[in-house]
């Protein structure tokens, strides 16, 4: 375990997306979304479990169902922050079928005076939502919002048992776990692909893990990086898959984010595709099987995430491979640690500098079943 | 191109505010001088765009004398598409900086006028908020927010007093000897 400079290395976007420990109860009368119209609130909120520059993560209730929910508060006055919370918004709401390993998003409501409306993306009637188009379009503070801002509310589905963080750190090390963890992630990332989204920010943090059924469940949460790859047309007509031909791996995105640790060579440098989703997930499961960990100098937390060590420092693996992509990895890096040849050849697949070089999330799906099971 | 012994004056001008106004809010702008279509998120938004009064008139009068910049937090995009309007022949304005040559900070864009590379001694900018250059407040001259006033004239009487300012070693020395109190007053 080792310690990260993190003031010099944690971006801006980064920092926001941090999901800080478990706090206190909060008031449960603090009311959610949609609970000015006198009537029982839609939501009622029970504790604050996430904050960050971005928003506010609490554990609610529903008022009508009574089950157990996760709502993330997004403040919309500055606008950088209004883009973010409608580009998670748009992606939460391209998944129009549900996955086990993304965490299943129920609604969004806009609030502002503490009236909330549902919303759905795009919409083009609603003058609050236009505003918040506004703002992102020009750029400026939406004026008058510093005494009243309007906020965002992201209903999502509750998990219980923290991140993959936690989760794996206080539990003895399990093969079966890490192979049925590899998994479901190959499998979440496939999903996402699938549907043209870029997931940008895939850390331990945003994976979080239930355990409801019995067996531990993870969930792909927090896609406020995230890029929904599809053309101005694939939006024309509703419900028509006419997009299909739109191919995640070929599409470039630009502006670095992303938490360094598992950020790709080529999102150093600020342009990248799909393939930067590979190598965040090829660091977090080399992390994972060898439990690699570091600790965040800003939050004092331990994380999973795999790096290099050059002199007294260490240097996320993805700023390394920029420096010198001919670099060869240690895999596995623990003489200890018992790997198949085949988990270690797909590792360097993942981890490769070029990302032409590394599996699409499909042919990962494929090499991911051979690995897990023959090892 | 400009010589070493005589640096052409910059003017850096801000869009939304300053030259123009514009809203995607239907009926929110009546008598809108051109309408665009501006893409978000995979959706397309139609944009009501106004010109401040006068603002052809100072465009054509002030490129004469300065290197005309436009620099604004809005997307690369949209700003594109202002200027078409503004300046269809791209004959006024010389550069275009946008959102992405912006500093993002506290989820807040902030302009930097040395990405320019001009001399800062004759560089001045036009905005309506001091935000917009945190780090170069010497060459701002706060411009009232225009909201689509037909009556107004602040572009115009700006005409005069920038042609004066150009011929200033230091641009910074002039502007804070012209606008001593301004500055405290414009902040919105």
């Amino acid at each position: 375990m080792e310690t990260a400079d993190g003031g010099r290395r944690g971006t801006q976007r980064a920092e926001r997306r941090r999901r800080a420990a478990r706090r206190a109860p909060m008031a449960a009368a603090a009311a959610g979304p949609g609970g000015g119209g006198g009537g029982a609130p839609r939501y009622s909120l029970l504790a604050e479990i996430g904050r960050g520059a971005y928003g506010v993560v609490y554990e609610a209730v529903s008022g009508r169902s009574g089950a157990r929910l996760a709502v993330k508060r997004i403040r919309c006055d500055a606008p950088e922050n209004v883009e973010l919370a409608l580009a998670e918004f748009w992606a939460l709401t391209s998944l129009r079928r549900q996955h086990p390993n993304v965490v299943r998003f129920e609604e969004c409501v806009l609030q502002r005076h503490g009236l909330g409306q549902r919303m759905s993306h795009g919409n083009k009637r609603s003058q609050l939502y236009l505003r918040l188009v506004e703002t992102s379009l020009k750029g400026e503070r939406i004026l008058g919002y510093a005494e009243e801002p309007c906020y965002l509310w992201f209903v999502m589905e509750f998990c219980e048992g923290g991140d993959l963080n936690q989760y794996v750190l206080s539990r003895r090390p399990d093969p079966a776990t890490n192979k049925s963890f590899m998994l479901q992630l190959t499998s979440a990332i496939a999903f996402l692909h699938k549907n043209h989204i870029v997931h940008r920010d895939l850390k331990p943090d945003n994976i979080l893990i239930t355990e409801k059924s019995g067996t531990p469940v993870l969930k792909v949460a927090d896609f406020g990086l995230s890029k929904v790859c599809a053309g101005l047309t694939a939006r024309g007509k509703e419900g028509g898959n006419n997009n299909k031909n739109v191919n995640v791996n070929k599409y470039w995105l630009s502006s670095a984010c992303g938490s360094d640790f598992y950020m790709a060579p080529e999102v150093w440098e600020g342009h990248y595709t799909a393939k930067a989703d590979i190598f965040a997930l090829g660091i977090i499961i080399w992390a994972m099987i060898e439990r690699i960990t570091f600790i965040d100098a800003e939050t004092k937390k331990e994380l999973l995430g795999t790096y290099i060590k050059q002199g007294t420092e260490i240097v996320p693996v993805g700023e390394a491979l920029l420096e010198n992509p001919k670099m060869e990895l240690h895999i596995p890096q623990k003489r200890r640690t018992s790997m198949s040849e085949g988990i270690k050849q797909l590792l360097k697949d993942m981890l490769a500098a070029n990302p032409q070089d590394r599996p699409d999330a499909f042919e990962l799906e494929t090499r991911m079943d051979q690995v897990t099971c023959a090892a | 191109m400009k010589t070493r012994s005589t640096p052409e004056p910059t003017l850096v001008l801000e869009l939304d505010g300053t030259l123009v106004c514009s809203s995607v809010l239907a009926g929110r702008l009546r008598d809108a001088a051109a309408t665009f279509t501006a893409s978000f998120q995979g959706d397309a938004y139609e944009v009501h765009l106004k010109l401040r009064p006068h603002v052809q008139r100072f465009l054509e009068s002030l490129s004469k004398t300065y290197e005309i910049s436009v620099f604004t937090t809005a997307k690369q995009d949209y700003a594109e598409k202002v200027l078409d309007v503004l300046d269809p022949k791209r004959k006024l304005i010389r550069h275009c900086l946008s959102q992405r040559d912006c500093l993002c900070a506290r989820g807040c864009y902030w302009k930097d006028l040395s990405l320019l590379s001009r001399d800062l001694a004759k560089t001045v900018a036009l905005d309506h908020a001091i935000q917009g250059f945190p780090s170069q407040a010497a060459n701002w001259i706060p411009v009232p927010r225009w909201w689509g006033d037909p009556r107004d004239e602040e572009l115009l009487h700006l005409i005069p007093l920038l042609g004066q300012l150009c011929q200033a070693d230091d641009m910074r020395t002039e502007i804070r000897r012209r606008f001593p109190l301004r500055r405290l007053l414009a902040e919105d």
